[in-house]
C-alpha cells in the first residue's frame, strides 16, 4: 500500500479540506495500484509504478525568469504556481473581474459568500464535485484528492468577457536536481517528488473568457498528477487550453473534468507533448439543455513516450452536443492508445455527439491503438465515431518529393500539417508557432 | 541550354514490364507530346521517370546534360531540374502551396529572404493564374477540384521553374479558359530567355497525354506515340493530325 510521507508543511488546511484529504486518504488505503491486468490500464506502463518511489514536492523555488516562459502570449492575468505552492498573481485589480481564490486558504466551502459569488450553490457544488473524494474515484484521483496542496479557484463573474487569455502555470522544479535542462542529475534519483496541480474554473452565466494552461517541470522523474475542473454556467463559453511540456521522465497521470449547463459551452483544447508516461482522462458531462462541448486535443509522443487518452462524452440533457476530435503521432518506439466513450443517456433527445480519433505511426517501432466505444440508452439521438491508425501515406511523401523536398522534411510537412487543422481551432493560437516547434524539434 | 535523355527505357510494375526501350531526346525550350491510347503506359513512363516506388527500372538511363540521374531518389531527381506534374495529385491536409514551395525552396536557396519572396511570387501567380485565395490558405489540392488541382500545380511550376518538366494529362478537369490560362503559363517558361536574352533557354517539357486538346495552346515541336509500351512513330505537330483523323488503329495493328 502506498505511504507516502506525511506532510509537514501544510497542516494549516481548514477542517473541510482535511476532512475530505482525510476520507481521501482512508479510500486511498483500500485502492490498489493500478495494474496492467485491468481493462482500463492494460495499455499504460504502470508496472514500474511505485508510490512509495515518490516524496512531497519541496517548498516552492522561485525562479524569476521562469514565472512567465517564454512563449507565452499577451494574457490578461497570469497565475503562477512553483511546486503547487502560490507564487504569484496579476489579476489586473480585480474589480468586478475575476478572482483567484485558494480554497485551502480563503474559502468556507459550508457557506459560500453571496458577496464574492452570483450563485454560491453551484459553488459549493462544485468544490464538493471536486474534492469531495468517492468510490467511483480511481486510484490517481484518491491521490489527488488526499495530497491536495493548493486547490486554485478561477472564479469568472457573470458576463465577464475578456480577448486575452488567463494564464495558469504550473512550474515543477526538484530542486534536488542540476544539470541542464536535457540532462539532469538527480542527487536522489529513487525518489523524484509529487506535485498535484489543481484548478478549478468557473465560467459564471454568460461570461466569455479564455483560460490557458501550462504545466512544465525540468527532466526530473516527477510524478504528476494534475486535475482540471471546467464548470460552464448558463450561456457561458469557456475556452479552454492545456499544454503539457513536462519534462522527459516525468510521471503524468491527469484528469480534465467538464460541465456544463443550458447553453454553456465548454471549448477544450488539449496538447500532450511531454512527459515520458503520460495519461489524461477528459470528460464532459452536458447536464442541461443546449449544453455543447468541444473536447480536441493533440499528442505526440517520440523516443519511448507513451500516451494513454481516454475520453468521456456524457449527455445527459435534450438537444446537447459534443464534438470530440483527437490526433496524435507516434515516432521512435512511442506507443498510444486512446479510448474514448459516448454516454446518451435516457432522455437526451436530439443530442448528437461525434468522435473522431487519428493516428501517424511514424516509426517501425512505434504503434498506436485507437478504441472508440458508444453507450445509447435513447434512439432520438445521432452519434459518429470515426479512428484511424496507420503510417504517412506514401503517394503523399512521393508528391512531395517531386517538389525536391528531402524524404524527412517532407515527413515533417505532413505530420505538422496533419495538426495545423485542428491547431487552427485552438483557443490561444499564439502559442501554435511553439508548438510547432516543439514537435518538429522532436522529428 | 540543356538536355534530358532517355536511352532505352525499361520499367516493369507488379511484375509486369510495362515499357521497353523508350528513347527520348528532349532539348530546352522544346514541346514534346508522348501521345497513346489508355493502357500504353504513359503513366508508367512518368512514374517511372521520378522514381515511383510501385514502379522499377528494369534497364536504361535517364541522363540530365550528360550527368546519370537513373538511380537518383525522387527529390534528388527533382532537384537536379526534373519537375512531374501528376494527373492527379493528392490532397495534403494542412500542408500549404506555399509551406511546399518555401521548403523546396530553401533547399536549394538557404539564405535570404525567402518568406517575403515567395509570398509576393505566389500571389502575382495566383491572380494570373486565376487561383482562389482561399485555396492558397488550405492544405494543397485539399476540397479542389480537378481543375482548381491543375492550376495549383501550374503555380508550383511557375513558383520554382525546372529544366524540364513531365506534364501528365494536363487538361484533364480543365474548362477551356482554365486550359488556356495554364497551357499560357507553361508556354511562357518554355519560350523563356536567358538573362542575357538568348532563346532555347526555356523549359523543355513532355506532354503526357491521350488527348489534343492542350496542343491548341502548346504547339508540339515532336510528337511520339507510345503503343504498348514502346514508341512506335515519331513525328511532327502533323502526327497529331493524323491520330485525330484514324485513331490508333494503324499502330494497333502494326505493333
Amino acid at each position: 500500500m502506498p505511504t507516502l510521507p506525511e506532510e509537514t508543511e501544510f497542516t494549516s488546511d481548514p477542517l473541510w479540506l482535511q476532512s475530505y484529504k482525510n476520507q481521501a486518504a482512508a479510500l486511498l488505503e483500500k485502492t490498489p495500484v493500478p495494474t496492467e491486468d485491468q481493462e482500463n490500464w492494460r495499455y499504460s506502463d504502470i508496472s514500474n509504478f511505485r508510490p512509495d518511489n515518490f516524496k512531497p514536492a519541496s517548498k516552492a523555488v522561485y525562479v524569476a525568469d521562469t514565472i512567465r516562459p517564454e512563449f507565452l502570449p499577451a494574457c490578461s492575468a497570469v497565475i503562477k504556481l512553483n511546486n503547487d505552492g502560490y507564487a504569484e498573481k496579476t489579476d489586473g485589480g480585480g474589480k468586478g473581474g475575476i478572482r483567484v481564490i485558494n480554497l485551502a486558504e480563503d474559502f468556507d466551502a459550508e457557506n459560500p459568500s453571496e458577496t464574492d459569488f452570483a450563485d454560491p450553490s453551484s459553488i459549493k457544488d462544485l468544490v464538493r464535485k471536486y474534492l469531495e473524494p468517492s468510490g467511483d474515484d480511481s486510484f490517481f484521483e484518491l491521490l489527488a484528492k488526499a495530497f491536495v496542496k493548493t486547490p486554485i479557484l478561477l472564479y469568472i463573474p457573470p458576463n465577464y468577457k475578456a480577448e486575452l487569455p488567463i494564464a495558469v502555470i504550473h512550474s515543477l522544479h526538484d530542486p534536488s536536481v542540476s544539470g541542464t535542462k536535457d540532462n539532469l542529475v538527480s542527487a536522489d534519483s529513487a525518489a523524484g517528488e509529487t506535485y498535484f496541480p489543481s484548478l478549478v474554473i468557473f465560467a459564471d452565466k454568460g461570461a466569455e473568457v479564455k483560460v490557458l494552461e501550462v504545466l512544465l517541470s525540468d527532466g526530473a522523474s516527477s510524478l504528476v498528477v494534475p486535475r482540471t475542473f471546467c464548470w460552464v454556467q448558463e450561456g457561458a463559453h469557456l475556452a479552454y487550453e492545456q499544454l503539457q511540456v513536462l519534462g522527459k521522465n516525468t510521471q503524468h497521470y491527469g484528469h480534465q473534468y467538464g460541465f456544463v449547463r443550458e447553453n454553456g459551452f465548454l471549448d477544450s483544447f488539449s496538447v500532450s507533448l511531454g512527459a515520458r508516461m503520460s495519461r489524461t482522462e477528459t470528460s464532459s458531462v452536458l447536464s442541461e439543455r443546449q449544453a455543447s462541448s468541444n473536447l480536441y486535443s493533440l499528442y505526440f509522443a517520440g523516443d519511448d513516450q507513451i500516451k494513454d487518452m481516454r475520453t468521456y462524452q456524457d449527455h445527459l440533457a435534450p438537444h446537447t452536443k459534443s464534438e470530440l476530435i483527437f490526433k496524435g503521432a507516434v515516432d521512435g518506439e512511442a506507443r498510444s492508445v486512446y479510448t474514448g466513450l459516448i454516454h446518451m443517456a435516457k432522455g437526451a433527445v436530439r443530442s448528437e455527439a461525434s468522435q473522431t480519433n487519428r493516428n501517424l505511426v511514424l516509426s517501425e517501432k512505434a504503434s498506436a491503438d485507437s478504441v472508440p466505444n458508444l453507450s445509447i440508452e435513447e434512439n432520438d439521438v445521432k452519434c459518429s465515431h470515426a479512428s484511424a491508425v496507420g503510417p504517412i501515406d506514401k503517394e503523399l511523401s512521393f508528391y512531395l518529393e517531386t517538389k525536391g523536398i528531402d524524404p524527412s522534411s517532407a515527413e515533417k510537412l505532413i505530420t505538422l500539417g496533419f495538426f495545423r487543422d485542428l491547431l487552427n481551432s485552438a483557443p490561444v493560437t499564439e502559442l501554435n508557432g511553439y508548438i510547432y516547434n516543439t514537435i518538429a524539434n522532436k522529428l | 541550354m540543356s538536355e534530358l535523355q532517355i536511352i532505352d527505357l525499361g520499367v516493369e510494375t507488379s511484375g509486369k514490364q510495362v515499357l521497353s526501350g523508350v528513347n527520348l531526346r528532349v532539348k530546352s525550350g522544346e514541346v514534346h507530346v508522348l501521345m497513346g491510347p489508355n493502357g500504353a503506359g504513359k503513366t508508367t513512363f512518368a512514374n517511372a521517370l521520378f522514381g515511383h516506388y510501385r514502379y522499377k527500372v528494369t534497364s536504361g538511363q535517364i541522363l540530365i546534360d550528360g550527368k546519370d540521374i537513373t538511380d537518383l531518389s525522387t527529390f534528388e531527381k527533382a532537384r537536379a531540374g526534373l519537375a512531374f506534374l501528376m494527373q492527379e495529385p493528392p490532397e495534403i491536409p494542412g500542408v500549404t502551396v506555399e509551406n511546399i514551395l518555401l521548403t523546396a525552396l530553401g533547399a536549394t536557396r538557404p539564405s535570404g529572404n525567402r518568406e517575403t519572396y515567395m509570398s509576393e511570387k505566389v500571389s502575382a501567380l495566383a491572380a494570373k493564374l486565376d487561383i482562389n485565395s482561399a485555396l492558397l490558405e488550405r492544405g494543397v489540392n485539399t476540397d479542389a477540384s480537378g481543375g482548381e488541382k491543375k492550376r495549383l500545380e501550374a503555380l508550383q511550376l511557375c513558383c520554382l521553374p525546372p529544366k524540364f518538366a513531365v506534364l501528365d494529362e494536363l487538361d484533364s478537369g480543365l474548362d477551356v479558359d482554365a486550359l488556356k490560362k495554364v497551357s499560357t503559363a507553361v508556354k511562357d517558361l518554355v519560350d523563356a530567355k536567358s538573362p542575357t536574352g538568348k532563346a532555347g533557354a526555356g523549359m523543355g517539357v513532355i506532354v503526357v497525354t491521350h488527348y489534343n486538346r492542350v496542343l491548341e495552346y502548346l504547339p508540339a515541336d515532336k510528337v511520339h506515340l507510345l503503343i504498348d509500351g514502346k514508341i512506335v512513330e515519331t513525328g511532327d505537330a502533323s502526327l497529331v493530325d493524323q491520330v485525330e483523323a484514324k485513331g490508333y488503329g494503324p499502330w494497333l495493328a502494326g505493333s
